[in-house]
């Protein structure tokens, strides 16, 4: 790895490297033009990569759509939830399964934990009988966020995370006299504040993408979120700008996570393996 | 004899107290294990148990609200192993899988061989390779239908279109489907693939490429001899990874094509949703999703066996 490269070997290593983020820069490009394109000019096009002017008018439409504005709330109801309780109970939970004994700790944790090997399409058809007919849950937003109270692999994450916690600060902790949940707030919570952002971070990315259960429970198009309610418009109709425009909409708050978090997604593929 | 008769009355302290003993001991874990146990059991544990129940009876969209089904036994056991729709979904399946894994691991290996070293510059495009795994497939979706678009719209068509060629209907036909589909799949997963293979990289001790220096290896020496088998375990765990996730593809199925042209794009989730969730047939689709359960248990299976034999750096 520590070889040097020569000139040449440097001029086609960066002009690779270019070419290959061009590539993976184009779809991007052509979403952001395509939302400032008017349809009318899209359809047949002269110039394919920049719009022949600037059309503001998909991004009228959609702010001035009431049904548009509910997919964006939606979304974030959708995502921000889970992330708050999911960022207390499996904090919690990990913390407990990792510092504290009891009998039948270890059979606990590992039935969580095998739940994990199920894919979750085996959930799909009885999560809907249930949720349609006992819970009620149908259109409503709890058919979300009950279920995604907390995660199982999160919780996973944290635990694996808290046996590295030193024993010692735990028992001076207590020694001092201070209870539990004291000790977990004051103490614990504050030591683990990258695992804990790498969690929120992963929480928000799945709830903000989350797609097929909303699909399923929600039969009214106000309940759906942006990745619903965009990919109802992509399945639907041709009018690609729109389209474009909800992408855009849709990619902007994870772009902006993106931008400032770098560091945790990084770290969060590192300590969870790959998304599914 | 005495002492023995005093242990037994210390032993025999009163029921309450050594209630009292143990909340004192665990009352956290009681106070925060009992609620998430009794969620996890209704929520996790119980949907995948009545799952299997339901594969086991004709529960379907009519029947399921007033609660007028019935067992049937392996009915749709052997209705999903008969139907040739479900035959169908698995080649779709696998055949998207073989387009979809090497392609991916391939670019994902080689972005990460090729960033590994800290340079400047290199973060930026470290961060653009991977900026599309964590975009939303919709979003992703969208954009790719308005590339391969059809009609003059397309942006490709649109370019051909300047050469005088005519517009290519990219989803009109199985044998372009598939490819495309699987190229939104690698374009979405080779930049996390990339960030799990650095880490991977980063793991192999820089005195193994130093000796090899000065052995006078060269570059595709060293990486083939050093490298690649140093880091097998990475690669088996990313290769079984990518495998399961390939085998639940269904979002941007459900955008772009619905499974179509005639059934060549419907993958095994696609099928499920289709059976359950739109034809109603909700205990023909738990049986579905059983198999699938099955398929991925087993490669999750190979997964711990192969991985084993792993290699230590000792």
């Amino acid at each position: 790895m520590n070889t040097k490269m020569s000139k040449f070997g440097e001029i086609i290593y960066w002009s690779g490297l270019i070419i290959f983020a061009l590539l993976f820069i184009f779809p991007f490009i052509m979403m952001i033009t395509g939302s400032f394109s008017d349809t009318r000019t899209i359809v047949p096009r002269k110039n394919f990569w920049i719009p022949e002017y600037i059309y503001y008018g998909n991004y009228k439409n959609f702010f001035s759509n009431d049904k548009a504005l509910s997919w964006v709330k939606n979304s974030f109801i959708y995502a921000i939830v889970p992330v708050i309780t999911g960022t207390f109970i499996n904090t919690l939970v990990g913390y407990i399964l990792a510092k504290k004994n009891f009998k039948g700790r270890n059979f606990l944790f590992l039935l969580y934990i095998s739940m994990m090997l199920v894919p979750s399409q085996v959930s799909l058809v009885p999560n809907y009988v249930m949720y349609t007919t006992v819970f009620k849950f149908t259109d409503s937003y709890l058919a979300i966020l009950v279920p995604g109270m907390w995660s199982i692999s999160n919780m996973f994450l944290m635990r694996q995370y808290a046996t590295t916690l030193p024993d010692s600060i735990i028992e001076a902790a207590l020694i001092d006299g201070s209870g539990d949940f004291y000790t977990f707030f004051k103490i614990i919570f504050p030591m683990v504040k990258t695992p804990v952002a790498v969690m929120g971070i992963f929480a928000f990315l799945a709830y903000w993408n989350i797609y097929l259960p909303v699909l399923i429970y929600m039969n009214d198009p106000g309940m759906y979120n942006l990745t619903v309610g965009v990919g109802t418009m992509v399945q639907l109709d041709g009018n690609y700008g729109m389209q474009m425009l909800g992408a855009v909409i849709c990619m902007v708050p994870v772009f902006i996570l993106y931008v400032f978090c770098q560091r945790y997604f990084v770290e969060g593929i590192s300590l969870t393996g790959l998304k599914g | 004899m005495k002492t023995v008769i005093q242990d037994k009355k210390k032993d025999k302290k009163p029921f309450s107290k050594k209630l009292i003993k143990i909340w004192k001991k665990n009352y956290m874990a009681i106070i925060v294990l009992v609620p998430v146990t009794v969620h996890f059991l209704i929520f996790v544990f119980y949907p995948v148990l009545f799952g299997l129940f339901t594969s086991f009876t004709n529960i379907s969209f009519r029947n399921f609200a007033n609660g007028r089904w019935r067992f049937i036994g392996l009915e749709n056991w052997i209705d999903v192993l008969q139907d040739s729709n479900f035959w169908q979904s698995m080649v779709v399946t696998v055949k998207y899988t073989l387009l979809y894994v090497p392609a991916v691991m391939v670019l994902g290996l080689f972005f990460a061989y090729i960033l590994s070293r800290e340079r400047k510059g290199i973060r930026f495009f470290r961060s653009v390779f991977f900026l599309p795994s964590i975009t939303s497939g919709i979003v992703l979706a969208a954009v790719w239908k308005y590339l391969f678009a059809s009609d003059e719209g397309g942006v490709f068509n649109a370019i051909i279109g300047k050469i005088g060629l005519g517009p290519i209907p990219f989803w009109g036909d199985g044998t372009t489907v598939l490819p495309i589909l699987a190229a939104l799949g690698v374009y979405m997963g080779a930049g996390s693939l990339m960030v799990y293979f650095l880490g991977g990289l980063k793991g192999i001790p820089s005195s193994f490429y130093e000796s090899a220096l000065i052995d006078g290896a060269g570059k595709w020496t060293i990486f083939s001899k050093i490298t690649l088998p140093l880091l097998k375990p990475t690669i088996l765990y990313a290769l079984i990874l990518s495998t399961i996730g390939s085998f639940q593809v269904f979002d941007v199925i459900n955008i772009l094509t619905l499974g179509g042209p005639a059934g060549e794009s419907t993958t095994i989730v696609y099928l499920i949703y289709n059976n359950g969730f739109k034809l109603g047939q909700l205990g023909y689709a738990a049986a579905v999703s059983y198999v699938l359960f099955i398929i991925i248990a087993t490669i999750t299976f190979i997964q711990y066996r192969v991985l084993g034999t792993g290699v230590s750096y000792e």
